[in-house]
C-alpha cells in the first residue's frame, strides 16, 4: 500500500473491537502462539502493520534505484517486562518497547545507513531513497526477489515469559532474595531484578534473504553486598542466570540455586584473605573463566579490527598464537544460550566458527561487510544492539574445547598459585593484546589444594602470551549460563563464554598483598 | 504527531486509566555519523528516533514505560500494560513526581545552530580533514587512520501532571581518532584521541590530531614496571575514573551500598582534604548542562565533597524525600519509577601543583595515563589494570606495559597528597592530575 497510511490503526482497532483492551499485546501473543513455525511470528507482526514481503521488496528496489551492490532492511519490535525486589518492596517495574527500522545500502566504497522509528510508508521510502542516494554505484542489480530463510530454531521455549502473569514472576524474585539472605547472615543488601524480552525481527536483503526471528530472552540478576561488622570486611557481587527461555527455565535452575551461589561468593569475599600479587600459576575453573577466551582471543579476532591492522592478531592467519593444546570456537548454534541466534542481524545463519585450532589461528569473525572485503565465507557474526545501530562483527558463545586432564589433577599440579572460578567481566586493549579480567571469586592454591578464599584480585595478561602459557586443559567443559553483555563501539549484545578447567603456568595477579 | 502533543496524549491516557500523577518525557534524537578510513568514507548514517518515557503513580505505587514508540495507538497499548501492573508494585511513600519545578534562566549555550544544520556531507568533510591532520603530523600512519564523527541534535520535551511544561534542544559532536603505524617493527601501535563538544567551533581538529599522534608513541618500547609499593600519579586522562568513583559514592541512590562498604556517610571525611568535588549542571557550554532535569527540577551547581568531607548527595526527588532532603536536580529517566541519579558536569576542583613539579619531586613512581577498564563498580578495594609511564629520579623514564595497581579504596582516596592545576573540564566528568602516596603495583611481565 505505497502512498497510504499503514494499517496499524486498523489493526489495533480490530484488536480493540475484540474486547482485549491490549490489542497489540494480544496480536503479538497470537503471533507467537503459532507453534508450527514460531519464528514466523515476526513476519506476522510486521505484516499486520502493512510491512509484508512485497512492501519490503519494493523498499529494497527504491534503495537501489540509483545503483548499489547490496541493500538490506532490518525491522524490529522488541518488548520487555521487568521488575525488581529488595526483600521488602517490589520496585522498578515497567515495560520497554522498541520499534523501528534500518535501511542500509553498500557499494565497494562504503555503506550508508538510515534508522527511523516512524514506520509509515512515507518515512520508510524516504529513508530508502536517502540511503541509496548516499551510496550510489554504477552497479545495477536486478529487481529484488525474496525467499524465506529456513533455519533450525535454537530457542524452542513454547511459552515466552513476556505473556506470563506478573505474580508468577514475583515469586521467583521472592525466592532468590530469600535464599540469598538465608544463606549468609552478613548479607546487608540483596536486590533481585528480573527482565524478559521478546524480540520480533525481520531481515530482507537484496541478495534474496527474507528472514524472521522471534527471540525470547530471560534474565534474573541478584545484586548482593555483605559486611561483617566484627571484622569490617565487605563483599559485593552481581550474579545472574537465564537465556533464551520462558519461565520453564526456573524448573531446571531454581532461583534458590542462584541466591545461594551469590551468597557464597560474597561470603568468600568477606572471609577472604589479602590476595598475593606478582607472577603466579593460575588455574581457571570451568565455565565462567571462558571470559579469558572472550577478552584474550575473541575481541582481537573480530574482523573489523583486523582489516584495519589494529589487532594483535592482524595478518596472522595460520600462525601459532596459542599453546597447541588450545582449540577455540565461537558457536552461535547452541540451544538456548545467551549468545545463540538462529541467524545474525544481517540474515546470515549462525555457525560454529573455529578461531584457533591446536594453537594455530584459523579465522576471524565476520559481518557481511568484512567477509566481502576479505573475500572469505560468512560466519554469521554480524550483530547489532537494536535497529538503530549498524551491525558489527561480534562474538556469540565463545569457548575453549575440552582437553583430557581431570580437573583435580590440574589443581594438584600447583604448589602455590591462584584458583579463580567466577568472574564479572573483563577488558582488552585490542592492539597490544593486553587484557584484564575480574574474578568475583578466587582462592589460593597451596601444595596442590584449594585453600583460603581471596579478597579482591584481578588477573592481567597478554592474549597471545597467555594462550601460549596454557599447559593443562581439563575434561570438564562448561558453558556459562550467565548472561554476559558484551560492549563494543557503544553497542551491547548478549554473549556467553565457556571453558574447561585450565592451567596457565604464569600470569600477573594483582592483589593488595605485595 | 508533535512531541508535545504525544507527551500530552500520554498524560491524558495515564490519567484516564486512573493514574494520580504522571509524567511524559520525549527525547527526539537526530544523528549524522560517519566513519573514515584510508581516505575514504566507509560508513555514513542519518538516523532519527524518538524515545519516550512515561511514569505513572497511584496509591504511592509507580511504574514506567519507555522505549521507541511512534504512534499514539502503540502508546495506548503500553499505558494499559503499565497501569495493569501498578497494583502489583509495592506502595512506597517516597514515590511521586518532583512537585516543585523550574528552569535555569539565561542561555546555557548547549545548542549550536550551525552544528545542528551541518549536512551529512559536511560531517564527512570534517572527518576527512581530521584524518589529513593526523597524517600530516606522522606520515607513518598513512592508510591506517580511522576518524569517526557523530553529530547529534536532541530535543527534550517534558510534561507533568503537576503542570510542568518544558522543552530544550542541545547539540553534541564527538570525534574519535585512531591512528596505527604501518611499520613492520612497530606493528602494534595505536594512538587514540577523542573530542566532545557542543559546538562546531569546538571541534578542534589540530588538537585531536596532536593528541592521537602523542598517544601513538605511548607504547613504543614498553617495559614492565617494577613490582612493589610506589607512589601512583594519575594523569587527567585516567584521573576522571577516580572522580567517577567518588561521584558514585555521592549518589543518593547508593547510600545503602556505600554505608555497607564502609566508605562513609554525610559529613564524614571520605577522602583526602585536598579533594573538592563539584557538580554543575549550569556550566555554559557544558557537556552535561541542561536547564532542568528529567523530573523538571531546575539545574544547579553543587559542592558535594568539600575538602574531603561529604557535604551533599546528588539527588532526584525520590531519593531526596527518602533522605529528608531536596532534589538537587540530578534525576535521570530510566525504567525505574524512582528514576536514577546522574552527575551533570562533574569535576574535582583544580589544585595548586604544577604536574611537571609533581613528577620532578618523585624519586620513583607510576604515571597512569589510562585504565584498561575505565568504568569501575564500587568496591571496598581498588584493584585495576593501568597503562602509562615509569618515573625515575623526577623524570619520565620509559613507557610501561599494563600493570595491576591495588589499594583499599578508602586508603587510596585518603592518600591523595597532591592535586594538579591542570583541570580541563571539556568532558562531562573531569579531574586534574592526582598523586596517591602509595599503591601496590604488579606488572605484566
Amino acid at each position: 500500500m505505497p502512498g497510504s497510511k499503514f494499517s496499524r490503526r486498523n489493526f489495533l482497532q480490530a484488536g480493540l473491537a475484540a474486547g482485549t483492551g491490549f490489542a497489540l499485546w494480544e496480536l503479538y501473543r497470537l503471533g507467537f502462539s503459532n507453534q508450527i513455525d514460531r519464528n514466523n511470528a515476526s513476519l506476522r507482526a510486521f505484516a499486520e502493520m502493512g510491512l509484508d514481503q512485497e512492501q519490503l521488496r519494493k523498499l529494497l528496489d527504491i534503495a537501489l534505484e540509483g545503483g548499489g551492490e547490496y541493500a538490506d532492511i532490518f525491522l524490529e519490535t522488541s518488548l520487555s517486562s521487568y521488575l525488581g525486589f529488595n526483600g521488602e518492596q517490589f520496585q522498578n517495574s515497567g515495560f520497554e518497547a522498541i520499534t523501528g527500522a534500518a535501511i542500509r545500502v553498500s557499494t565497494r566504497n562504503g555503506t550508508s545507513f538510515r534508522a527511523v522509528t516512524d514506520l509509515s510508508w512515507k518515512s520508510l521510502t524516504q529513508a530508502a531513497r536517502e540511503a541509496g542516494t548516499a551510496s550510489r554505484s554504477d552497479v545495477r542489480l536486478p529487481p529484488s526477489s525474496l525467499k524465506p530463510l529456513q533455519t533450525p530454531n535454537l530457542y524452542p521455549s513454547a511459552s515466552p515469559a513476556l505473556f506470563e502473569a506478573i505474580t508468577e514472576k514475583q515469586q521467583f524474585l521472592n525466592r532468590v532474595v530469600e535464599s540469598t539472605q538465608k544463606a549468609y547472615e552478613h548479607v546487608r543488601v540483596a536486590i533481585a531484578n528480573y527482565r524478559d524480552t521478546l524480540r520480533f525481527l525481520t531481515v530482507a536483503t537484496s541478495d534474496g534473504v527474507f528472514a524472521h526471528d522471534t527471540r525470547p530472552l530471560l534474565k534474573l540478576t541478584i545484586s548482593v553486598a555483605a559486611a561483617d561488622l566484627n571484622t569490617g570486611k565487605t563483599g559485593t557481587c552481581f550474579f545472574n542466570g537465564g537465556g533464551h527461555y520462558g519461565l520453564e527455565y526456573f524448573q531446571q535452575h531454581p532461583p534458590e540455586q542462584l541466591g545461594r551461589r551469590a551468597a557464597e561468593i560474597v561470603r568468600h569475599q568477606v572471609e577472604g584473605v589479602a590476595a598475593p600479587s606478582g607472577q603466579l600459576p593460575v588455574v581457571l575453573g570451568p565455565g565462567y573463566s571462558g571470559v579469558l577466551m572472550h577478552e584474550a582471543v575473541g575481541h582481537g579476532l573480530e574482523a573489523d579490527f583486523n582489516i584495519k591492522g589494529y589487532s594483535v592478531y592482524s595478518g596472522r592467519i595460520g600462525e601459532s598464537v596459542a599453546s597447541p593444546l588450545c582449540t577455540i570456537y565461537d558457536d552461535g548454534r547452541r540451544e538456548n544460550l545467551n549468545g545463540s541466534i538462529n541467524f545474525d542481524d544481517e540474515g546470515v545463519p549462525s555457525s560454529r566458527t573455529p578461531l584457533i585450532e591446536r594453537g594455530r589461528l584459523t579465522g576471524y569473525l565476520h559481518s557481511r561487510e568484512t567477509a566481502a572485503k576479505m573475500k572469505v565465507p560468512l560466519t554469521g557474526n554480524g550483530r547489532r544492539q537494536s535497529f538503530s545501530y549498524p551491525p558489527l562483527p561480534r562474538m556469540t558463545n565463545t569457548y575453549l574445547e575440552k582437553g583430557e586432564t581431570p580437573s583435580e589433577e590440574i589443581i594438584r599440579s600447583v604448589d602455590f598459585g591462584i584458583y579463580a572460578r567466577t568472574f564479572w567481566g573483563g577488558s582488552v586493549n585490542i592492539t597490544t593484546g593486553d587484557f584484564t579480567f575480574f574474578p568475583l571469586e578466587a582462592f589460593l592454591i597451596e601444595k596442590g589444594r584449594v585453600t583460603a578464599p581471596l579478597n579482591k584480585v584481578i588477573l592481567l595478561g597478554n592474549g597471545p602470551e597467555i594462550m601460549n602459557r596454557v599447559v593443562m586443559i581439563g575434561d570438564d567443559l562448561e558453558i556459562s549460563d550467565t548472561l554476559w553483555d558484551c560492549g563494543k563501539q557503544g553497542q551491547m549484545v548478549p554473549v556467553t563464554v565457556g571453558t574447561p578447567t585450565i592451567k596457565v603456568e604464569a600470569m600477573t595477579v594483582g592483589g593488595s598483598n605485595g | 504527531m508533535a512531541d508535545s502533543d504525544l507527551a500530552e496524549a500520554a498524560l491524558r491516557l495515564c490519567q484516564k486509566r486512573g493514574a494520580e500523577q504522571a509524567e511524559a518525557l520525549l527525547i527526539r534524537h537526530q544523528e549524522k555519523a560517519t566513519s573514515v578510513f584510508n581516505q575514504k568514507v566507509q560508513f555514513s548514517a542519518a538516523n532519527e528516533t524518538t524515545r519516550i518515557i512515561v511514569r505513572a503513580f497511584r496509591d504511592h505505587r509507580g511504574a514506567v514505560i519507555h522505549g521507541y514508540v511512534a504512534t499514539e495507538e502503540m502508546l495506548e497499548t503500553l499505558v494499559n500494560q503499565v497501569i495493569s501492573i501498578l497494583p502489583h508494585t509495592s506502595p512506597d511513600k517516597y514515590l511521586g513526581g518532583a512537585g516543585s519545578s523550574g528552569v535555569v534562566s539565561g542561555p546555557l549555550e548547549i545548542f549550536d545552530e550551525r552544528l545542528a544544520q551541518l549536512p551529512l556531507n559536511g560531517v564527512e568533510k570534517i572527518a576527512l580533514a581530521a584524518e589529513q591532520k593526523i597524517k600530516e603530523r606522522d606520515k607513518r600512519t598513512e592508510n591506517l587512520i580511522t576518524t569517526d564523527l557523530q553529530v547529534q541534535t536532541q530535543t527534550v520535551t517534558l510534561r507533568t501532571s503537576a503542570g510542568f511544561s518544558g522543552s530544550y534542544q542541545h547539540t553534541l559532536a564527538t570525534l574519535f581518532a585512531n591512528a596505527a603505524v604501518d611499520d613492520a617493527d612497530q606493528r602494534n601501535l595505536l594512538g587514540t584521541a577523542a573530542t566532545i563538544t557542543r559546538s562546531l567551533d569546538g571541534l578542534d581538529l589540530n588538537k585531536t590530531a596532536e593528541r592521537a599522534v602523542q598517544d601513538l608513541t605511548r607504547t613504543v618500547g614498553t617495559r614492565p614496571a617494577p613490582a612493589g609499593e610506589f607512589p601512583v600519579l594519575f594523569a587527567p586522562t585516567s584521573a576522571w575514573s577516580i572522580a567517577a568513583l567518588l561521584f558514585q559514592m555521592c549518589s543518593g541512590s547508593a547510600t545503602l551500598m556505600v554505608e555497607t562498604l564502609r566508605l562513609g556517610k554525610l559529613n564524614d571525611a571520605v577522602c583526602s582534604p585536598q579533594l573538592t568535588l563539584v557538580d554543575d549542571a549550569t556550566k555554559k557550554d557544558g557537556i552535561g548542562s541542561a536547564p532542568f532535569d528529567h523530573e523538571g527540577v531546575k539545574s544547579a551547581r553543587k559542592v558535594v565533597i568539600e575538602k574531603g568531607v561529604l557535604k551533599d548527595y546528588l539527588l532526584n526527588s525520590y531519593y531526596g524525600r527518602s533522605l529528608q532532603r531536596s532534589s538537587t536536580g540530578n534525576a535521570v529517566a530510566n525504567g525505574d519509577a524512582r528514576f536514577g541519579v546522574r552527575f551533570s558536569n562533574a569535576y574535582i576542583e583544580t589544585g595548586d601543583s604544577d604536574p611537571d613539579d609533581i613528577v620532578a619531586d618523585l624519586k620513583r613512581g607510576f604515571l597512569v595515563t589510562r585504565f584498561l577498564s575505565p568504568s569501575m563498580p564500587l568496591s571496598a578495594n581498588f584493584t585495576q589494570a593501568a597503562e602509562g609511564f615509569w618515573i625515575e629520579d623526577g623524570k619520565v623514564a620509559y613507557p610501561v606495559r599494563a600493570a595491576a595497581i591495588a589499594a583499599p579504596l578508602r586508603e587510596m582516596l585518603a592518600g591523595v597528597v597532591a592535586v594538579g592545576k591542570d583541570l580541563d573540564p571539556a568532558t562531562a566528568i573531569a579531574s586534574p592530575t592526582l598523586l596517591v602516596d602509595k599503591m601496590n603495583i604488579s606488572p605484566l611481565m
